[in-house]
């Protein structure tokens, strides 16, 4: 007997998912805004990644590949189903999150329904960077996009979204422009929303009108 | 695997940041459900399918 215990690929695929389930079901949530359907776009995840596990390299990034099928998914479905891209933001408000209402000043139900009144595309990139925590060379990744495309994203709909919770502010039409996003990867992500959170009010709605 | 490419990796520079905070928040709400049963079911086919390889190889 030699010890050494033969791993099975199907098994350790299997367990990773297990492990990816619960941030797979966040991010779902988040994209679809409604529990049925997220946890549907979830599950319809699980059985494509586990058919097409044989394509996956054990060692590259497995958060990045499922979110990848994931989210090509959810794209393919709204494309089909328009119940999706009609969501009531309302109705998302209700069922996206049950957790504290407060948040450093900022109530949680308000961003979960700032969040689905925003582009798709801009929803993806603070989901993914935001809540998952997901660098931007990993976004850009799952996207299937450039790294500067994803920056830009995360910064106007950072500015969008604080822009939706703030409530209008007319005086903010005039006023400066978005600053600049840093090149470079992990710290540059936290520092993209410290550098749109620092610009002063005003601009924040500008830019989101732009 | 760099840092920034860990699961959950948040900076915490990142959660000065209230609407980053927001969004963190509502992650965690929902990874920290219990998985609904038609979960656990495709896991149970899943594993089904791994046994069934593994007594025909």
């Amino acid at each position: 007997m030699s010890g050494r215990e033969v791993i099975d690929p199907d098994k350790l695929f299997r367990d990773q998912l297990v492990a990816l389930l619960p941030s797979l079901r966040a991010f779902s949530r988040g994209l679809c805004g409604h529990r049925e359907m997220a946890d549907d776009l979830a599950q319809d995840t699980m059985m494509r990644a586990w058919a097409a596990r044989t394509s996956y390299t054990q060692g590259s990034n497995f958060r990045a590949w499922m979110f990848m099928i994931m989210r090509n998914q959810f794209y393919t479905t709204i494309r089909k189903n328009a119940r999706m891209t009609s969501l009531d933001p309302e109705v998302a408000e209700r069922v996206l999150v049950v957790a504290p209402a407060q948040q450093n000043g900022i109530n949680v139900d308000d961003v979960a329904k700032a969040l689905q009144k925003l582009p798709a595309e801009q929803r993806e990139v603070l989901l993914l960077i935001g809540a998952n925590g997901l660098s931007y060379e990993d976004a850009a990744e799952v996207i299937g996009c450039a790294m500067g495309t994803v920056k830009s994203r995360l910064a106007r709909g950072r500015t969008a979204l604080a822009a939706l919770i703030d409530g209008p502010d007319d005086d903010a039409l005039f006023a400066s422009p978005q600053p600049q996003v840093k090149p470079g990867t992990g710290h540059d992500a936290a520092q993209a929303f410290s550098d749109v959170l620092r610009e002063p009010p005003s601009s924040k709605m500008a830019a989101a009108a732009r | 695997m760099a840092k920034a490419n860990r699961p959950g990796n948040h900076d915490e520079g990142m959660y000065s940041d209230p609407i980053a905070a927001a969004l963190k928040q509502m992650h965690d709400a929902v990874a920290s459900e219990e998985l609904p049963d038609d979960f656990l079911r495709l896991l149970d086919e899943i594993d089904t399918k791994i046994a069934s390889n593994k007594a025909t190889h």
